[in-house]
């Protein structure tokens, strides 16, 4: 059953429920107090009568019969002076023998009565009526009577049954009523939760841009909140993965890519060494490029290895002194440079960083390797190093080619070559940048690249040396 | 003589396929980028036209529009095996790819093939004294015709199209059986033996101790 019948029918119920409880409270004390009313009433005239009967006995003579038939006359008299006079009057004597009557009737509670008493009453039904029955004690020196009167008090329970039936009719109105501000009270509520479940519907359905509107500040919205802040991080995770695997599409494609063209050329000529006679320099050129594809396989191979190995290390940083690792990077890049003619200006700050010396070697190795690529002959590189507050700066700088700078953003994803025929003449694989931006993240370092094409490419490395 | 242009970014692979179609008899030229090959393409008239996909400058898809609309049939070259790229390629208007890495032979057939179907190459090879005629499939020796079987055909056809290169058992049997070498020698042995017979090419089908056979022709 939903939620919104469930809260619509329980609701229902109660205020039914509530307003029949109610309206009998107050019929049934209307009635009780109507009926208490008329019995005080009841017995104020028959103490009047009382006094009445007792007045006139007072003056008669003592005789027996004389009293009886003086009592019956009066209360005759007394009768016909009584507020209604459809009320019985019942006189009994000590014997509780009926010595008058105004009416045929027969009562039951002088059967009931006590040893000692003054007055009684009950009510009762007789021929389908109710009536109220009051019995009276009469003693004095002429003996002891017993006076009852029998007030037909039918009008009170017609008056309860008319209430009763109109108040059907009430409850009737206040249902329907009752019934349609209840419905919508239930829309009102199940509203939010419908909303929420139809955004949810759409996100598991794949538009992981479906939210809802907060509205409010109750459980539900609560809820909503929750829902959409689930939703944010879930199409962020989403949105990631999806990102991850595209650059791992890309990466795969691109490798397999750069397997394949050395593979094509070391296949396609040892095919052709082996299957017909060359002249001797068509050997010799064959050979040679077999050789050096070969080695091109190899530096993919050195390079992938040494990426995959970073991405499972964890190094332990060591303070060294930048002056030491800058002569270090010096040398190993000397014979590169002369090849190109190419001036490596450095201005270094003497000043210690955190890290793992082979990996920095590396990482500076490869920034200077690319800058070399980037520059044409005598071109001029520059190593800056600056001791900084709390932090030591490196900017390598040349006056190369420059990368355009859509493709700024690109040049750390491996095998991403901006221009791929001249990467590959200067014997590049296009992984030396993502090798950086590992090392560089393994020394939660910052690097910033600015470049502009034809004018040449700065990299910043920040290098935090205190907390 | 077909003329064949080479759109290669690579320098080895490029001129790998230019010494390759040379020796077949082709005339080739080699165009290192997209740029230069569209220049070339709009200064000469080309029978064929290779065409690797990842080419600096202007990519090989547009290239390859830019060719078939000079009517010149292409071949893509491509180091990307995935089925979506062949599908995409030929979808573009490609008449064939080969994927990189590629046989020297596998490249030569399909040259051929596309160059056949564009009726650029006679249908007819006239070698010493035989006379191949591709579209009936007959083969004839001085005017006799010779009967010979459907795989002796497509051996004589391999042997004709290869001349002085040294075929692989292994190479022969993936091209004219069309399924993968498990060392079945005996049965291309049987073949050549009865196609020397029949065409009297003795001589000319030499064997390579170890290796299958060169077809030699001076």
């Amino acid at each position: 059953m939903k939620l919104f019948w469930k809260q619509f029918i329980t609701m229902m119920c109660f205020l039914i429920l509530a307003f029949m409880l109610f309206g009998n409270i107050l019929i049934h004390t209307f009635f009780q107090m109507t009926l208490l009313r008329e019995s005080k009433r009841g017995i104020e005239e028959m103490e009047m009568f009382q006094y009445a009967l007792l007045a006139s006995i007072e003056g008669l003579p003592d005789d027996y019969q004389a009293i009886e038939l003086a009592i019956t006359e009066i209360a005759k008299s007394i009768q016909k002076n009584l507020e209604n006079p459809q009320n019985m009057v019942t006189i009994y004597d000590e014997k509780k023998k009926i010595i008058y009557q105004s009416k045929k009737y027969k009562s039951k509670l002088i059967q009931k009565k006590e040893k000692s008493f003054s007055e009684i009453w009950q009510i009762s039904k007789q021929n389908g009526k109710h009536y109220l029955e009051i019995l009276f004690l009469v003693k004095g020196d002429f003996g002891t009577y017993y006076l009852e009167t029998d007030r037909n008090i039918e009008y009170i329970y017609t008056e309860r049954e008319q209430l009763y039936d109109s108040y059907k009719l009430v409850l009737i109105a206040i249902s329907i009523f009752l019934a349609v501000l209840t419905f919508l009270f239930s829309i009102r509520l199940t509203n939010p939760i419908r909303r929420l479940s139809y955004a949810t519907r759409a996100f598991a359905d794949g538009n992981y841009k479906s939210r809802v509107k907060v509205k409010g500040n109750d459980e539900v919205a609560d809820l909503m909140a929750d829902f959409n802040r689930m939703a944010d991080q879930l199409e962020n995770n989403i949105w990631q993965i999806q990102e991850n695997a595209r650059k791992q599409e890309e990466f795969t494609e691109a490798f397999s890519h750069e397997l394949k063209t050395p593979l094509t050329s070391i296949i396609g000529y040892a095919d052709m060494l082996r299957s017909r006679k060359l002249s001797e320099e068509d050997v010799a050129m064959s050979a040679d490029y077999i050789f050096h594809q070969g080695k091109r396989l190899e530096r993919l191979a050195f390079k992938m290895l040494e990426l995959t190995y970073l991405d499972k290390q964890k190094i332990t940083l060591k303070k060294l002194s930048v002056r030491e690792l800058v002569s270090y990077v010096e040398t190993s890049t000397r014979k590169l440079l002369q090849e190109k003619n190419i001036t490596l200006e450095q201005q270094i700050m003497a000043g210690t960083i955190c890290g793992d010396m082979d990996l920095l070697q590396s990482l500076f190795f490869n920034l200077i390797d690319n800058a070399r690529k980037a520059c044409s002959q005598n071109g001029t590189i520059l190593l800056f190093g600056k001791e900084l507050p709390n932090s030591y700066q490196f900017f390598v700088q040349d006056d190369g080619y420059g990368i355009p700078e859509e493709e700024i953003s690109k040049i750390t994803e491996a095998f991403y070559m901006v221009d791929k025929s001249r990467a590959r003449k200067e014997g590049g694989a296009g992984i030396g940048m993502a090798l950086c931006q590992k090392i560089i993240s393994l020394h939660h370092a910052e690097w910033e690249i600015e470049s502009k094409p034809e004018e040449g490419t700065k990299i910043t490395i920040t290098f935090i040396t205190k907390e | 003589m077909n003329k064949i242009l080479i759109v290669e970014d690579e320098e080895a692979i490029a001129n790998l396929i230019y010494m390759n179609l040379k020796n077949a008899g082709y005339f080739c030229e080699i165009a290192y980028d997209g740029q230069e090959g569209a220049d070339k393409l709009s200064e000469n008239h080309y029978d064929l036209c290779l065409l690797d996909i990842m080419l600096p400058k202007i990519n090989g898809y547009e290239l390859l529009s830019y060719a078939k609309s000079m009517e010149i049939p292409v071949i893509f070259l491509t180091a990307k095996g995935e089925i979506s790229d062949k599908v995409e390629g030929l979808r573009a208007g490609a008449d064939d790819y080969i994927t990189k890495p590629f046989e020297i032979i596998e490249l030569l057939a399909r040259v051929e093939n596309v160059l056949r179907r564009f009726q650029k190459v006679n249908q007819t090879i006239e070698v010493l004294d035989l006379s191949i005629d591709i579209s009936s499939r007959t083969v004839t020796k001085q005017g006799k015709p010779i009967k010979l079987t459907y795989k002796e055909f497509d051996l004589l056809l391999l042997f004709v199209q290869n001349p002085n290169i040294a075929l692989y058992r292994e190479s022969i049997y993936e091209r004219v059986w069309d399924a993968p070498y498990f060392g079945d020698q005996r049965t291309i042995d049987l073949h050549v033996q009865r196609l020397r017979k029949k065409t009297g090419l003795e001589k000319q089908i030499e064997t390579v101790y170890k290796v299958g056979y060169r077809f030699n022709l001076n």
